[in-house]
């Protein structure tokens, strides 16, 4: 098993009500396994894998990315900055 | 001197003549981004700004330094404010120093395009009904450049 950190922010972090957690998944797991976890409803995952970028370790990465033990990740809403 | 100067902070941007113009400077252009009383038809009573804050000055950093390379130029400096701002308050700025008035005018554009499809920056309005909104803007893009 391995230990990934993932971090929310804005509509994310009131979903699940906090900035961060950490969740235990399989070796060899991908962010597309993370995202199911989170959102064990079909249609949500359909929807949030449709406008969701996730970023690992601070860049952005594919939901195919394989994810190693200590990981940072954060799935990102449409952003809003400027 | 640094050609690169990004700030993330939760305090008022304010911005003065700067007292320190490269000697190559012919032009500065600053762009302001303003937080205004409306929205889609509604009205905005504040808004609220939240960054990844590491991974956003990461790519600022980036964005300001293909400025730097694509355009020539003396001095790219970005502030982004986070938190709680009224109307009227700065957002972000961003500030162009370049040989030629051209090159900082396109630059200064070029930043704020960027900034507003790569940054992992959030905005939520605060409406005079009482009820506030997420704002999605655009998908995070990479900053990876072919």
């Amino acid at each position: 098993m391995i230990k990934v950190r993932l971090l929310f922010f804005a509509s994310l972090e009131e979903r699940f009500g906090c900035s961060q957690q950490t969740q235990e998944m399989p070796k060899g797991c991908t962010v597309t396994d993370l995202l199911f976890r989170l959102f064990p409803d079909p249609a949500e995952q359909k929807e949030y894998h449709s406008y969701l970028r996730v970023a690992v370790n601070e860049e952005i990465a594919t939901f195919d990315t394989v994810l190693t033990d200590n990981d940072r990740v954060a799935f990102l809403m449409p952003v809003a900055g400027g | 001197m640094s050609k690169i100067d990004i700030r993330i902070q939760n305090s008022p941007i304010s911005f003065t003549e700067n007292s320190s113009v490269p000697p190559d400077c012919g032009a500065m252009v600053i762009f302001t981004g303003i937080v205004r009383n409306h929205n889609d038809g509604k009205k905005v009573l504040h808004l609220f700004y939240e960054a990844y804050q590491t991974m956003a000055e990461k790519e600022l950093r980036a964005i300001a330094n293909e400025a730097v390379k694509s355009f020539d130029l003396s001095l790219v400096r970005i502030i982004h404010r986070i938190g709680k701002l009224e109307i009227g308050e700065t957002a972000v700025l961003v500030e162009i120093m370049s040989p030629h008035r051209k090159e900082a005018f396109h630059a200064a554009e070029y930043c704020m395009d960027q900034i507003k499809v790569r940054v992992p920056i959030w905005k939520k309005e605060h409406y005079a009904d009482g009820k506030t909104d997420w704002i999605r803007c655009a998908h995070v893009a990479s900053s990876q450049r072919t």
